[in-house]
Formats: C-alpha cells, structure tokens, sequence
C-alpha cells in the first residue's frame, strides 16, 4: 500500500486522516475502538511520511527500519496504557 | 512561470535511482535520531505519568482546543508534503519550483507558529498554565519543544532557499538541501506522535 500512491495522494491520505481523528477527539467517546483508530492513524501517517515524503523506501535498511519500528511501538504503547495502565502503573512504582 | 503551473506540472512521485542511499548525509542521520530519542523519552515520561495520573489524563485532552491541534497538524503535513514536492523538482533541476515548494513550507511553518502562539494564548484565557496539572506540565513541555523545532527548522529551510538561490544546489549535487529536508521531515513526525497523545487520546 506504500509503493503505489503519488505524493499527492499521500498528502490527501494524511490530511483525511487527521481531520477524521479530530473528529473522533470531538466525539468524546472513549472506548477500545476508538483506542485502536487513534493508534492505527498513528501508525499509518508515521509510515506514510517516513516511506513516502522521507523516502526511505529504498534507503539504507538500518534507517529505514529504525524509523518505521518508531510508527509501530507508539501505537503499541498507545494500546497498551489503555488496556492495561493499573498494571504498568504498578510495574513502574518505585 | 505561474505558481499553478508549479503546482501541477512538476514532477512528482520520483525516487533517486540509488537503492540503500542515505538521505541528505551521515551527519544529519546522527542528528534526527538523537532529536527522534529525546523526543521518545518525552512520550515516556507521557505514557507513565498517564498510567499513574489516569483521571487527568482522561480529561486534559477535552480542555484543550482541538481544531487548533488539527489545524497545526495539517500544517505540518502540507509542510512536508511541500518539501517532498522541492525535493522532486530539484532533482528534474527545477531550480525556481523547488524555491517556491520550499517558501511554502516555510510558510506552513509560519502558520504552524503563529496558530500555536495564538492557542497558548487561549490556553491562558481558559486558565490552562503549565501548573495547572500533571498533563499541562507535560502538554506545554512536549509543544513547547516542539514550536522550538518548528521555529529553527523553518529557518533552516530559509537558509537552503538561500543556497538554491546562490546556486548551490542542483540535479546533481543536493545533499545539503536532502539533509534539511529529511530533518523537517523528522519534525512534522514528531507532531503526528503528539496530536493524538494530547489532543484526541483520552
């Protein structure tokens, strides 16, 4: 899904993507659904900007995967302190 | 030449030939990945304040002014989005494009600093300070950093337009103009972690 839009469509992707998560910041709903819509937007506007607009699509791999694994462990991070936050609250007391 | 034509008949979606390259240089990359692990221990120190202070955290976001975080956000977006496009018309030496595509995205800057001045000023009006909780502490460090990066990032773009325009760079010779791109790039990154965190995560 990376290889194939233009930058012009990579634009418009991002900009659908945050006008929609604004939408749901105003919704005021929380719940597991909407957790996983914020990391997943997340994680495809990292991608989408690191493949696309930064080009490392076909750059060196080391840099490349050290940027797209950044777009995956905030998501996780962003699901996890949801799912789980009474637990890592009590992993992280000193 | 028209900005129209600029607009829509540069050329687009081109990759450089060389597979496993390094974009810009080796020294910009030491740069961005120091800038990206400061800006990680940030979104820690987000994450563990968030599970031990859960109730602020769940409503600091619903104080805050979101359709100022949206339109920063689609600032920075277009901001890449037109740098991208510079980088594309360097390459096809589309010098006076490239200089126009790289004024836009200082502009988006612009935007960018004059939106998030003026939502800190709101804030205030609101009795949002950085003392207000645990979450605004956070809220004001991670924005405050990140308007700090924006503001001397915009600056580095206007000192690669002074370079394009002293003919430095060209088709063949852009790394100094690739290296500032692929820093700006790391910025607007850095916004996409930080919107949902503060504005829509609750």
């Amino acid at each position: 899904m990376f290889a194939k839009p233009s930058v012009h469509q990579v634009w418009v992707m991002l900009m659908v993507i945050t006008i929609g998560s604004a939408l749901l910041a105003e919704s005021g709903e929380t719940n597991v659904l909407i957790t996983l819509l914020i990391a997943l937007s997340v994680m495809l506007k990292g991608r989408l900007v690191v493949e696309r607009l930064m080009e490392l699509r076909n750059a060196n791999p080391y840099i490349r995967f050290a940027m797209n694994f950044y777009f995956y462990m905030v998501p996780a991070l962003i699901v996890m302190v949801y799912l789980i936050p009474d637990q890592l609250a009590q992993l992280t007391t000193l | 030449m028209s900005i129209a034509t600029t607009f829509f008949n540069t050329t687009v979606g081109e990759y450089p030939p060389k597979a496993d390259r390094i974009p810009g240089n080796g020294a910009v990359w030491v740069g961005i990945f120091a800038e990206m692990t400061e800006f990680a221990l940030m979104f820690m120190v987000y994450f563990l304040a968030r599970v031990h202070y859960q109730e602020i955290f769940a409503e600091g976001p619903l104080r805050l002014n979101t359709m100022a975080g949206m339109l920063n956000t689609l600032a920075m977006l277009t901001s890449s989005y037109f740098v991208a496009r510079a980088m594309n018309a360097i390459r096809a030496d589309q010098l006076v494009q490239c200089g126009r595509f790289l004024w836009g995205a200082v502009g988006c800057g612009v935007v960018y600093l004059i939106i998030k001045y003026w939502e800190y000023r709101w804030n205030i009006e609101q009795g949002i300070e950085v003392e207000t909780n645990l979450f605004f502490g956070v809220y004001y460090y991670m924005t405050f950093n990140h308007f700090l990066h924006v503001g001397w990032g915009s600056g580095a773009i206007i000192w690669g337009i002074w370079r394009l325009k002293t003919g430095a760079y060209s088709a063949k010779d852009h790394e100094g103009l690739e290296a500032i791109a692929s820093y700006w790039h790391m910025i607007d990154l850095t916004w996409i972690v930080m919107f949902p965190l503060l504005y829509v995560f609750r």
